[in-house]
């Protein structure tokens, strides 16, 4: 009788113990699509965009967590695993910029003129935009690290570029800023400097 | 009775046509402001940083002004140099270049500030419901302006926290 009350209990136990684990597991996935969701429709706080006449540009501020959690979208990290990857993210300060032809034609064939001018406007976005961007806070100016711009052969109308800051806890570093810049030279575009601020409150959290 | 029918009738019409008279008058009445275009332009950030840039430039074009017309004036002096006139045509050339390359980065940093300061206008005017904002050059073309409708300062300063990504 005694072995069964025993047996009973640790079963109980057992249940509750999983059904604690599922909770926890439901609820970690319910906060990450929140936030996915929260970063896409944050436009004037984790997106800054500017548009001048047919293009725009939106820039996404892509914090550790939305990086470690596009990651693991596969859900075969752990959330040991998924800490390590938003630890290993808190050296970079990662972003994305997205230019596009609003009037829906072909970003780049809108700006080019003949074929060599083409292949020169490829090269510039996959190598020479690097130099035209920089992060601004209070005290510093950063250099980019890397960028890498995802070719879509003009097939849509927009260009985007990966662009990220290298810097040893540089996402910590920032969030302790009231804000910051990235400064991007759209000289190319015929439109000169263009300043997208984040403000830590907005994106931080 | 009849007295009260036509008094409530006569007050209904009044009460339309006053109605009737608020609209009209709001759709004569424009939403106009006046803003200094030079004023804007000077005081733009992106101007005072264009500015720097361009000062910048100019130097590196000037010394290589410069040291061509060094170089053009020890030609002419040198009777040994054979070809003084190829020379002196070449070294001409090479100023004009530099010359025209400096007035042409002028010209697109102009136009680079420009292009930002009408987006901004713009938004600043859609965002405030304006139906016209004219742009003055120095109050030339406007014989008299209420100082009330002057919003220079006021766009300035959204133009200026656009420029800077302040929302």
């Amino acid at each position: 009788m005694m072995l069964i009350k025993s047996n009973k209990f640790y079963f109980s136990i057992g249940v509750a113990g999983l059904l604690f684990l599922s909770i926890h597991l439901l609820m970690g996935n319910h906060r990450s699509e929140n936030y996915l969701s929260k970063v896409k429709s944050g436009n004037g706080t984790f997106i800054q965009s500017k548009t001048f006449g047919d293009l725009s540009f939106d820039l996404t501020y892509c914090s550790p967590r939305l990086m470690a959690i596009k990651q693991s979208a596969n859900g075969e990290h752990s959330s040991h695993e998924f800490k390590e990857l938003k630890r290993h993210y808190q050296a970079y300060s990662n972003y994305s910029l997205k230019m596009e032809n609003l009037d829906g034609k072909g970003l780049l064939k809108k700006m080019i003129q003949n074929q060599a001018g083409y292949q020169e406007l490829i090269n510039y976005l996959s190598f020479g935009i690097e130099e035209d961007i920089s992060l601004c806070t209070s005290t510093d100016t950063l250099a980019c690290s890397f960028t890498h711009f995802e070719r879509n052969f003009d097939l849509a109308p927009y260009a985007q570029i990966e662009i990220g800051f290298a810097k040893e806890g540089i996402a910590e570093k920032l969030c302790k800023e009231e804000s910051w810049t990235i400064q991007f030279d759209a000289e190319r575009f015929g439109i000169g400097m263009l300043n997208f601020r984040f403000v830590a409150e907005d994106v931080c959290q | 009775m009849k007295n009260y029918m036509n008094y409530f009738l006569s007050l209904g019409l009044l009460i339309i046509f006053g109605f009737g008279f608020c609209i009209l008058d709001k759709k004569q009445s424009l939403d106009v402001a006046v803003v200094d275009m030079e004023e804007m332009f000077r005081s733009f950030e992106m101007t005072k940083e264009v500015n720097g840039k361009y000062t910048q430039l100019v130097k590196q074009h000037d010394l290589k002004l410069d040291s061509l017309n060094k170089v053009m004036t020890s030609v002419h002096k040198d009777p040994s140099t054979n070809d003084r006139v190829q020379a002196s045509n070449l070294l001409a050339l090479k100023i004009k270049k530099i010359q025209e390359s400096k007035d042409q980065v002028k010209y697109e940093l102009e136009q680079q500030i420009w292009n930002q300061l009408n987006q901004y206008l713009g938004e600043f005017g859609a965002l405030e419901k304006y139906d016209l904002i004219h742009g003055s050059m120095n109050g030339g073309e406007l014989i008299y302006v209420n100082s009330t409708l002057d919003v220079t300062d006021e766009v300035l300063m959204f133009i200026n926290n656009k420029y800077n990504g302040i929302p």
